[in-house]
């Protein structure tokens, strides 16, 4: 599925992940962590593409999106 | 028996006779009261079609089923016990058993094993003859003599309510004991209100009101529902710098329409205030009150306050504002700083203000609510409002709350974020700086998930990605905030692959068919994929 992907910024994610958490990440936890996120993306963007859907609209609007961020975010939720 | 009687008392008798009660009489009168019950039937509904609305309804119902089994009965009887007599009577050969008791217990049994019904029907007297029956009877009775009983549900309007002034009148002196008492609840509680209402009013308003301003929470509720769903406190990590490109910029139709609701009643309490303000007129209702307390600086959560006590000596009004301000930049600023957002460095405000086209600071401090009013009202603030110049002040609380802005013009906001988008680095609630993820990786991303879920042609425009960048920033706070939790839980310092495992599990997104590995090999280019694999094999992290 996301076979052609370049990596990810991994220094990234665990900046950010320390950002939030103010604790160190160990190593390749941005590998599970991105993991986790892009099933969180995936979720989101389901759920947005069925609430377009439902909306009428033809592609997925940011309206959708913003609509269905707290569910996915709660669903998400450790 | 008699027909004299009237058809309630004919009713009655027939209830008993229906009871079988007197089997004799019954043989006798069959006759007699199968014509009662159908004569009575008849005058019954008679009587209930011409005078009762609701009372002949139950009973029409009832008595129908009554009069039938009557009716069938009656019948049964005559005609069984001519035969029971001619049985017993004419048979010679039983007649030596009817003379001895022992005779007369056998035939009773004989009789009572071969007249099942018969049977029956005594039970259903021993049924009718519990108290509950005697009562039905008599309300059958009663019910159609005491015609003007029965509105009583309704009627105390009319006969009771006579009784009782009656009453009243008589124990005049009593009642005015008893009143007190019955109504107090009732009586006292309106009276106690106002008064119980007052008093903490004027003494909170005298007294700088800490507690009525602690129980005012209103207003934070107030504006943070429509946006609640938005975060959970991530607002307080982006910085408004942040937001306001991309929250307004993604034009979100909602939000801004949330916002300028929003905004809209809270100008209008702002003018309210100011003018309330002006005069130093502590106002009576709670409104008033929790303004009050806003401008006083004194609420936990008012960071409108931050404006307002700088805009009050502007317009030389009381000094119970000064007064006030300093206990809260001592007692509050720190609590809510370390509790909620974490403080953040001045050099860092100071360069977001540098950054800041405008160049006035940014509100380091953003509720959830805050956010969307903010985007519109700091634009204002520079040009209209005089506080903002205080803002500039390092001693300052730097939250700044923009519903005391001056009323905004929502066409204004929607330029002007366009306008100042820039990209900046947010700050956690630990005070360090994060980046988002790059947008090129989340628009991957997202366009594959969009695809998979089915919509083929997705193009996601830029508000869509933004949105889903917002998302993500969200996902990437909540997510850490639970994996540090979970470190912390586990008394470690460092977030490993169980806080992981453990946060998926949580989430139900790793069960026994989806190991992380799985998902890995699912979701994860290859190389990433390697990477799992090399460093902790995944399998030993499942079994974690």
């Amino acid at each position: 599925m996301a076979a052609g992907q370049k990596l990810y910024p991994r220094a990234t994610v665990k900046k950010i992940v320390k950002a939030h958490s103010n604790r160190n990440v160990s190593k390749n936890v941005d590998v599970l962590i991105f993991l986790d996120y892009a099933l969180f993306l995936q979720t989101l963007m389901k759920e947005a593409t069925i609430n377009a859907k439902q909306a009428g609209e033809r592609g997925v609007s940011a309206k959708s999106v913003k609509k269905v961020t707290e569910l996915s975010l709660a669903k998400f939720k450790g | 028996m008699s027909t004299s009687r009237d058809s309630a008392v004919v009713k009655d008798l027939h209830l008993n006779h229906n009871a079988g009660k007197t089997q004799s009489r019954d043989s006798n009168h069959s006759k007699k009261t199968s014509e009662y019950t159908t004569s009575t039937d008849r005058n019954w509904h008679g009587l209930a079609n011409a005078t009762r609305p609701m009372t002949p309804l139950r009973r029409a119902s009832s008595a129908d089923p009554l009069s039938s089994r009557g009716r069938r009965r009656t019948p049964v009887a005559q005609s069984r016990t001519p035969a029971g007599v001619s049985r017993y009577g004419g048979g010679s050969a039983r007649k030596p058993l009817m003379v001895t008791p022992h005779g007369r217990a056998a035939q009773r049994q004989l009789e009572a094993r071969r007249t099942p019904g018969k049977e029956r029907r005594r039970s259903g007297r021993q049924q009718r003859e519990t108290p509950r029956d005697a009562l039905r009877a008599l309300s059958r009775l009663l019910a159609p003599r005491s015609q003007p009983i029965a509105p009583t549900p309704t009627g105390p309007g009319q006969t009771p309510n006579k009784r009782f002034t009656s009453d009243d009148d008589d124990l005049d002196d009593e009642v005015e004991l008893q009143r007190p008492r019955l109504s107090l609840p009732m009586g006292d509680a309106d009276d106690e209100d106002d008064s119980l209402l007052l008093p903490p009013q004027s003494a909170g308003l005298e007294d700088e009101n800490f507690t009525v301003q602690s129980v005012e929470f209103g207003r934070r509720a107030r504006s943070e529902q429509p946006l609640s769903r938005l975060s959970r406190g991530s607002f307080g990590s982006v910085r408004m710098s942040d937001n306001f490109g991309d929250v307004s910029a993604l034009g979100l139709g909602g939000a801004l329409d949330e916002s300028s609701l929003i905004g809209g009643p809270l100008a209008d309490d702002d003018i309210y205030e100011m003018s309330e303000f002006s005069m130093g007129v502590p106002g009576d209702n709670t409104q008033t009150l929790r303004d009050l307390g806003l401008a006083q600086g004194a609420l936990s959560i008012g960071r409108d306050s931050d404006v307002r006590p700088l805009a009050l000596p502007d317009e030389a009004t009381d000094n119970d504002f000064l007064f006030i301000v300093p206990p809260r930049d001592v007692s509050e600023e720190p609590r809510r700083n370390s509790s909620r957002r974490g403080s953040t460095p001045l050099s860092m405000i100071l360069d977001m203000q540098s950054e800041d086209p405008q160049g006035h600071v940014e509100p380091l401090e953003l509720d959830q609510e805050n956010l969307m009013e903010g985007e519109e009202g700091e634009e204002f603030d520079n040009s209209e409002h005089p506080v903002p110049t205080v803002l500039y002040d390092p001693t300052q609380p730097l939250d700044m709350s923009l519903t005391m802005s001056v009323p905004r013009a929502p066409g204004l906001v929607g330029t002007l974020a366009t306008t100042r988008k820039h990209k900046q680095a947010k700050v956690s609630v630990h005070g360090i700086e994060y980046p988002s993820l790059p947008a090129g990786v989340v628009k991957k991303l997202a366009t594959t998930f969009a695809r998979t879920a089915g919509n083929n042609k997705t193009k996601l425009n830029k508000e869509t990605l933004d949105a889903i960048i917002q998302a993500s920033d969200w996902f990437f706070e909540q997510v850490s905030d639970d994996l540090g939790a979970y470190a912390e839980h586990g008394r470690r310092k460092t977030i490993d692959e169980t806080d992981v495992i453990t946060l998926m599990a949580r989430q139900r997104q790793i069960n026994a068919s989806n190991t992380p590995f799985s998902l890995a090999q699912k979701y994860l280019p290859r190389e990433l994929l390697q990477e799992m694999r090399m460093v902790p094999p995944p399998k030993s992290k499942n079994q974690h």
